[in-house]
């Protein structure tokens, strides 16, 4: 005859261990996959774009040859910033350990791109740049900046994306583009989806 | 807990699990890891910097337009505007970003131990440098590659100082500068073939590798426009349909280092229908060349048949501006007497500073005290001095190498390794680990163009003055310096006081004395110059009989130099790689020659000629005319990196050179070799 042993586990453990590795996957998970750093300098686009009046374009460029200028250089910012224009202490910094210095400020890339794809501002430059970009045209300091620690791609923030449109704000997604994303645009819009088409 | 308790934590936490985007997120970023290794080295997204400089690997000086992002090369381009490229570019100014990160690079000072090469600091290096010339002092030597820079008068300024020899490697410029000595001139010889309208190519192999040649081929496409009649017609004489033979009107197959006795011959068909020449010696020109270049024998020496010789006359004296260029096929041991001969016959053609003849460039002004002219930094003869080194009939008890590489591009190759072996104290200042650099005692790494302060003064051939500044452009990319500004260094330490700090401080005065303004120089602008020197030539001694062929082979061999392949400093370049299929060395015959030599297509063979021996295989190809074996140069290298190390054999192995004691320099253009089965 068999003992029949005590308590039979129950439905308590279980939903214990199902709560606990759901906070562990979504809460611990991602802020251990990814880490979070804060731009070298505290730019201000709202500075620059509402009081200079300066556009987009008069530092984020496509050069003569179709290759997109990216973010100005220490050079072009000391076309104007030889001298503090302001009282903003980050300003007199940036001239002090940049401009004085002869350095590059080292930019955080929220959209950093894999070496693996080709990718052309020039042939997507009738779309506006926040489709993929976040929307950083307005802000007075940048956003924070996270970076996944396995693959070194950035994130808008701890969320994690699986799908367009399943209930994620798609600011999110405005990290280092997916090839799915690519291609459903490509898709979406007309444009094909061949392998060489970004892989060169 | 028990073990039921746990075994429901863990499917609660199993169940959970699944939907937490632990395991779907690892496996998307796992995989992403693996297609992004972070130990890849990856190019820096910023803002994209062009700048002009020209190049120094490739002896045309061609001008180069590069793409650098934060200090990191990333592109090359030709340069619309330069003088030198006017939009074109070579495969070896194209290596200039690819080969800074070769490799075949030398990372950093080495110094020669009982267990081989080993690291040493600079200051260690310079101060070892310093001793070794300082004892040596009388006896010291140095050779540099490169023609057109001013680091030259450093290093010739030190020699004198150090009572050494300085030697420049032998090359169209030496040939040039000897030439115009021995006619009674001074300065660079140039050819405004833009402006020529009948161009005979005697040897010179000026669209691929002879001169400024991508500025030639510019020149050629310009004047052969697409769908339209050409406005200038090129002719081109010589032993191998080459890249030049290739495009120009006409070919004309003429022997191995034929170009002098053509250039004569010619000159006695022009004397037959009764031309003359604004020259001095004008009696003795004319008397050797009907000695000793009729028609007749022309064709019996050369292959050049007279008829053909007589229509050639007849189409120069024709021509509104006829021009000639000569030298050897393969850049190498043409010696002085075809450009000589080539002088007289533009002479007789009154083509001697005009438009779309040969211009008299000036010598740039001297501005380190002691360094004496260009003509007299390239009066000495290299080849006969390694020889007599290598059999210890001569010493060197240091000799210092720049931008050459003796132990591989001279003929008799194995006899010049031995000769830098047999040197007492050998100090490579090459940027790559080449044969000579791993001979060498010391190697103290050159900075390549991009990383260092360099100029280039008209090459060879340019049709006018040229001036082009370097600056450091990229971050180096290893713990190089710039040769000139060691050597400075290690002056100071001798305390010998060469009138400059920095090496920056000598192109700036370069710059001042040739009235070019600095900063303009700075960013990337060219300085150019259309002032010639007077020169009504001595043609006394440009007919004198040239020496006889090296070797008692049955035939004639043509060596071919492409760029694609790298030259006498460069070893193929790795973008280059692709043009090379297989291990073997092809070497090139006509069906004629290969049935008279008893060989078939495919078969191997073994060369053998007054300077070694080297192994090929045989290709059958009528781009080669009869009684002549064809072999690319740029083979056989035992240094450099796994992209050029051990492909095929090194033609220049087979080459030797003779004495011609009248002008002072050796010759090698013609060698006679046989042919075997291997």
């Amino acid at each position: 005859m068999v003992k029949k042993t005590s308590g039979s586990g129950g439905a308590l453990p279980f939903f214990i261990g199902f709560v606990a590795i759901l906070l562990v996957g979504w809460w611990w998970f991602p802020r251990v996959l990814f880490s979070v750093e804060q731009q070298p300098l505290r730019f201000s686009h709202l500075v620059h774009v509402d009081d200079a009046g300066m556009a987009c374009e008069d530092c984020h460029y496509l050069n003569e040859d179709g290759s997109f200028s990216g973010l100005p250089s220490t050079e072009s910012c000391a076309e104007c910033h030889t001298e503090a224009m302001g009282e903003d202490p980050e300003e007199q910094r940036f001239i002090d350990e940049y401009v004085n210095e002869g350095k590059e400020v080292p930019w955080l890339i929220y959209q950093d791109q894999p070496d693996n794809v080709f990718f052309s501002h020039a042939a997507h430059a009738a779309q506006d740049c926040t489709t993929c970009h976040p929307d950083v045209g307005g802000s007075d300091t940048p956003p924070l900046h996270y970076r996944n620690k396995l693959t070194d791609y950035s994130n808008g923030g701890y969320r994690i994306v699986f799908g367009r449109g399943v209930g994620v704000d798609p600011a999110y997604s405005r990290g280092t583009m997916k090839m799915w994303e690519c291609e459903r645009c490509h898709a979406e819009n007309g444009q094909s989806n061949a392998c060489y088409v970004c892989h060169r | 807990m028990n073990r039921r308790t746990f075994l429901s934590f863990a499917a609660g936490a199993g169940a959970g699990l699944m939907i937490t985007p632990i395991p779907w997120k690892l496996t998307d970023d796992i995989s992403i890891w693996t297609q992004n290794w972070k130990w890849n080295p990856k190019v820096p997204k910023r803002n994209v910097f062009f700048a002009e400089m020209a190049s120094k690997l490739d002896p045309a000086g061609t001008g180069v337009r590069v793409a650098l992002v934060d200090g990191v090369p990333v592109g090359l381009a030709s340069s619309q505007d330069h003088p030198l490229s006017g939009g074109g570019v070579s495969a070896l100014a194209a290596a200039e970003v690819g080969l800074l990160m070769s490799p075949a690079r030398v990372r950093q000072p080495l110094v020669r131990t009982e267990a081989g090469l080993a690291p040493i600091s600079w200051s260690d290096a310079e101060a070892l440098l310093a001793e070794k010339l300082g004892r040596a002092e009388g006896d010291v030597a140095m050779i540099s590659g490169d023609d057109t820079g001013t680091a030259n008068e450093v290093f010739a300024a030190l020699m004198h100082r150090l009572s050494g020899s300085f030697y420049m490697m032998p090359g169209e410029a030496q040939s040039a500068h000897k030439a115009l000595e021995k006619l009674g001139g001074e300065g660079h010889l140039a050819y405004d073939i833009e402006g020529a309208d009948y161009v005979l190519l005697l040897g010179a192999d000026a669209l691929e590798s002879s001169g400024t040649a991508v500025r030639n081929a510019r020149a050629f496409s310009q004047s052969h426009p697409s769908g339209q009649p050409a406005t200038a017609k090129y002719v081109y004489a010589g032993p191998v349909l080459n890249n030049t033979a290739v495009v120009c009107d006409q070919w004309i197959q003429a022997r191995p280092g034929a170009a002098a006795s053509v250039a004569l011959g010619l000159a006695h068909a022009l004397m037959e229908r009764g031309a003359t020449a604004r020259a001095n010696g004008l009696d003795a020109f004319r008397r050797d060349v009907a000695a000793n270049y009729s028609p007749a024998r022309i064709e019996r020496e050369t292959g050049v048949r007279a008829d053909t010789l007589r229509k050639l006359a007849a189409e120069l004296a024709a021509a509104k501006r006829p021009l000639v260029i000569a030298g050897s096929e393969f850049g190498q041991g043409a010696g002085a007497r075809a450009l000589m001969a080539a002088l007289g016959l533009n002479a007789m053609l009154g083509r001697i500073n005009v438009a779309g003849g040969v211009k008299i460039v000036p010598e740039a002004p001297a501005v380190v005290q002691g360094a004496g002219s260009a003509a007299s930094r390239y009066s000495a003869d290299l080849v006969p001095f390694l020889k007599k080194l290598a059999e210890g009939k001569a010493s060197a008890g240091v000799l210092m190498v720049y931008d050459a590489n003796p132990a591989y591009a001279l003929p008799q190759a194995e006899l010049m390794a031995q000769a830098v072996r047999r040197a007492g104290f050998t100090v490579s200042f090459s940027s790559f680990m080449d044969e000579t650099a791993e001979l060498a005692d010391l190697v103290l790494p050159s900075s390549m163009a991009l990383e260092r302060y360099d100029d280039v003064y008209t090459p060879y051939g340019a049709g006018q003055a040229v001036y082009s500044l370097n600056r450091p452009l990229a971050r180096p990319a290893f713990d190089t310096r710039a040769t000139a500004d060691v050597l400075l260094s290690v002056a100071r330490r001798l305390d010998i006081d060469l009138g400059y700090l920095a090496f920056k401080d000598v192109l700036r005065a370069k710059a001042e004395a040739l009235g070019a303004d600095w900063k303009a120089l700075g960013r990337g602008a060219v300085w150019t110059s259309a002032a010639t020197t007077e020169l009504v030539p001595d043609l006394s001694a440009a007919a004198a009989p040239a020496p006889r062929a090296q070797g008692e082979g049955l035939l004639a061999l043509a060596p071919v130099a492409k760029h694609n392949l790298g030259s006498a400093k460069v070893a193929l370049p790795p973008l280059c790689a692709a043009t090379v299929r297989g291990s073997d060395l092809m070497v090139q015959m006509n069906a004629k020659t290969a049935r008279q030599s008893g060989v078939a297509e495919g078969q191997a063979v073994r060369l053998s000629g007054p300077g070694g021996e080297m192994t090929a295989r045989v290709h059958i190809t009528e781009k080669v005319m009869t009684g002549v074996v064809a072999a690319p140069l740029g083979f056989g290298h035992t240094a450099w990196d796994e992209y050029s190390r051990g492909l095929g054999d090194n033609a220049y192995k087979v080459l030797a050179a003779a004495d011609d004691p009248e002008t002072g320099l050796s010759v090698w253009s013609d060698t006679r070799v046989n042919i075997a089965t291997a």
